[in-house]
């Protein structure tokens, strides 16, 4: 874990200086989807409350306001289906652009090595680097990142929205969340006795 | 194929099928937390099975993956040189890592999540119907549409996965040949063009991955278009109903929230679905090397010694790929008698190393046959043919390891005055006896600590400790001086006289004091006779005497 860190860190690197502009797009209409999302949780509330209890035993109840607020609500949906579908579709040219750009890195950097270095590195060590280590920056890349991002802001959707909502029951939320958490890592470090990580930094 | 794979879980199963029952028990115990007045303790409980869940899953796809890599090294150790030219080694090694990286994380997550999910979809899909069954209509058609979407999502999908794992063969394809024939890029100061020829290989990979994984962005819009749509209806008609009176407000609240439910698990199958195209991909490449049987197998009662070293070839004809048409050998027809020294010569490309491929049954002829101490060597044990058939390769290997390691692998046991013997033959001990540490000095991977010279004497060596009785030496004094060359062939012809030996060679000299010498051209048999014999008949043989004994100075004369 330790050394996952760093390496995240320099992936990010490569990934940012290749693709700023795209990554802020990203994380743009992640937010609108994300908005898009939480307008839908709160308009659930609303429909019963405002929408739907005046209609209740009225003699010819007026569907007019309802048609409305749900066409607004569709129209609110269709935003953050085109911005995910956005950012899905730039995620996967960030990821694999960065991924390509790492390959070639490291290509280029092979071929820079004096012939001693391959004279004293078992080849296969050297192949497994393009191979397992590229695999596992993959699955970083193009499943961690953007569940990252995509939770994060999650987070602090819900979260705002919690505070807006109930102050009490959120710091309540709180506290059992940091239990949660605790009892999970404790479960999780003992359970799991998972082999060291390959160490995709050798050659890079 | 799925039989195949599903056969290499093996002793993992126990995980593997413990991973569903505490995935059962995790949505158990989820769906009932709503309902528990103690919530605090059904968390725990919850909390409790999904980590053992993920633990076991772990384990299981972890032993799995281990599985299948021992499973394909071991079937691959039995492939026939014509095998291994099929996947090509670039191939296989991406098969034994990416290919396996892969199913290894679809078990996993197909462990997890492909109970889990549907089990979630179904409880609150009947829950929904228990609510009310005409609202739920509006959601089973849904999931039709939805199912349909995917499933096309995915097969399109599925074909560009094919291709991609092909680029990757061709990228590792590119990085293997840099690693192992670095010096020769660095000599020829390649780095520049083998950089732009990898970048073009990750560019095109890149190509497909971004193609493939767009199709696949395609599926997140689909699922939630349908799924709003479903909220929107739901909302518009629960509103009808309740002012209609036949629904109450509370009803429509849980709805909803079963719907929220039923949404996530679509999320997480659809993420398995992408898994599984992906790994579908991956599953039926490393199929194939499990399925795959050697080209070249024992036959079913094999003859465990070869009688003398007497090579016959009957109009032998031979190609690399069979049914091209294409032959690298046509019609051979020759009788080697036991104890012979043969001299082969030719141009290069004319068949010379794929000739005497045949004899060891590196590759299987396509019509005629071989045999060895008259009997084809179709009907030996491999092993016992091949120990019997020494063949010193034209590309030599060492290995890591001693001199000595490296000489015992011709023979198990041997004694220190067989080493000394074989490497005075090959005139490999006055530089081996001349090592600080002699026959324990160390020779580094491939050898490379050794000169091309000394890297020939040794595998001489090797290969006469076997003391077989054919021994064939492709090229295997080409970097060795003349005068060397002479004394190794000397050596032979008095140290195994009973030992047929066949020399390949591009200089003259090397062959000409052989019994007979046959010429190769093109494939086919152009000369076979004494040196004298030859130089009256044979028009290649005398055009390649005159070239070599007159050496270059003629040339510079003309
Ligand atoms: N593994 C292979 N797959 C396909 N074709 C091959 C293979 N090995 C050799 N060939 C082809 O078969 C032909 C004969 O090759 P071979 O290696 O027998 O030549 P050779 O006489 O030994 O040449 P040299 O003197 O350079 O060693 C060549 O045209 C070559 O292209
Ligand atoms: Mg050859």
């Amino acid at each position: 874990m330790k050394d996952l860190m760093p390496l995240m860190g320099r992936v990010m690197g490569v990934m940012l200086r290749e693709y700023m502009g795209q990554f802020c797009l990203v994380v743009a209409l992640i937010l609108i989807a994300a908005f898009a999302t939480l307008r839908g949780t709160l308009f659930m509330r609303e429909l019963v409350d405002v929408y739907i209890k005046p209609m209740i035993g009225v003699e010819s109840p007026d569907f007019g306001p309802l048609a409305q607020a749900l066409l607004r609500l569709a129209l609110v949906y269709l935003a953050g289906l085109l911005c995910s579908y956005g950012y899905n579709l730039l995620m996967a040219v960030i990821s694999q652009g960065t991924l390509k750009k790492i390959r070639i890195q490291l290509f280029s950097k092979m071929e820079s090595l004096p012939i001693r270095y391959f004279d004293t590195t078992p080849h296969g060590d050297i192949m497994s680097v393009y191979t397992n280590d590229v695999d596992t920056l993959r699955q970083l890349i193009g499943q961690t990142i953007p569940q990252l991002v995509n939770s994060s802001v999650t987070i602090v959707i819900t979260f705002i929205s919690m505070v807006c909502l109930n102050i009490p029951l959120t710091v309540l939320t709180l506290c059992m969340v940091a239990v949660m958490l605790l009892a999970a890592s404790k479960l999780g470090g003992r359970s799991s006795p998972s082999p060291a990580p390959p160490s995709p930094t050798r050659l890079y | 194929m799925i039989k195949i794979l599903v056969k290499q879980i093996g002793e993992y199963k126990k995980d593997a099928i413990i991973t569903p029952v505490f995935t059962v028990l995790e949505v158990v115990a989820e769906l009932l937390v709503p309902y528990a007045i103690a919530a605090l303790i059904d968390q725990g409980i919850e909390a409790g099975t999904c980590v053992t869940s993920i633990s076991t899953a772990a384990s299981a796809s972890a032993g799995f993956a281990c599985n299948l890599r021992q499973s394909m090294f071991e079937n691959i150790q039995t492939f026939a040189f014509s095998n291994i030219d099929r996947f090509s080694t670039a191939g296989l090694v991406t098969r034994m890592t990416t290919d396996v990286t892969n199913m290894q994380m679809a078990f996993q997550m197909c462990l997890r999540i492909a109970l889990r999910a549907p089990l979630m979809l179904i409880c609150s899909m009947a829950m929904c119907l228990l609510i009310n069954a005409k609202l739920s209509m509006i959601f089973l058609v849904a999931i039709v549409v939805l199912a349909a979407a995917t499933a096309l999502i995915m097969s399109k999908a599925m074909k560009i996965y094919n291709h991609v794992f092909h680029r990757y063969d061709d990228l590792n394809a590119s990085v293997q040949e840099n690693i192992s024939a670095i010096r020769v890029v660095k000599a020829f100061v390649r780095e520049d063009y083998e950089n732009e020829k990898f970048t073009k290989a990750a560019a095109k990979l890149y190509e497909l991955f971004v193609r493939a994984e767009k199709l696949e962005a395609l599926n997140m819009p689909v699922m939630m278009f349908i799924v709003y749509g479903c909220i929107l209806a739901v909302s518009w008609f629960g509103a009808r109903f309740i002012v209609a009176g036949s629904m109450t407000t509370g009803s429509l609240t849980s709805l909803f929230s079963y719907v929220m439910t039923a949404f996530s698990s679509l999320m997480m199958l659809s993420m398995v679905f992408v898994m599984m195209t992906m790994s579908a991909a991956s599953g039926r490449r490393i199929a194939e090397v499990l399925m795959e049987r050697p080209g070249i197998t024992d036959p079913a009662s094999p003859i465990d010694t070869v009688k003398d070293g007497s090579i016959d070839f009957d109009h032998v004809s031979f190609s690399y790929r069979q049914g091209s048409g294409e032959k690298t050998l046509s019609d051979i027809d020759l009788h080697i008698r036991s104890g012979e020294t043969i001299g082969i010569i030719g141009g290069t490309g004319c068949g010379k190393s794929s000739l005497v491929s045949l004899i060891s049954r590196l590759y299987d002829v396509d019509s005629g046959s071989v045999r060895v101490g008259g009997e084809d060597v179709r009907s030996y044990g491999l092993e016992a043919l091949r120990g019997q058939v020494a063949v010193v390769l034209q590309k030599n290997v060492l290995f890591s390891g001693t001199v000595m390691d490296n000489l015992c692998w011709g023979k198990a046991e041997g004694y220190m005055d067989e080493y000394r013997n074989a490497c005075r033959m090959a005139c490999a001990d006055e530089f081996v006896e001349r090592l600080p540490e002699g026959y324990e000095s160390w020779v580094e991977r491939g050898g490379a600590n050794f000169s091309g010279g000394q890297r020939q004497r040794l595998c001489i060596a090797r290969a006469l400790l076997k003391s077989p009785r054919v021994l064939i030496l492709d090229d295997s004094t080409s970097a060795v001086d003349t005068a060397t060359d002479t004394r190794i062939r000397k050596a032979m012809q008095t140290a195994i006289p009973g030992t047929t030996k066949l020399i390949i060679a591009q200089r003259v000299s090397s062959v000409q004091d052989a019994d007979r010498i046959l010429v190769l051209d093109n494939g086919r048999v152009s000369g076979f006779d004494t040196h004298e014999g030859l130089l009256k008949t044979n028009s290649i043989y005398q055009e390649l005497y005159e070239v070599q004994t007159k050496g270059g100075g003629d040339f510079d004369d003309q």
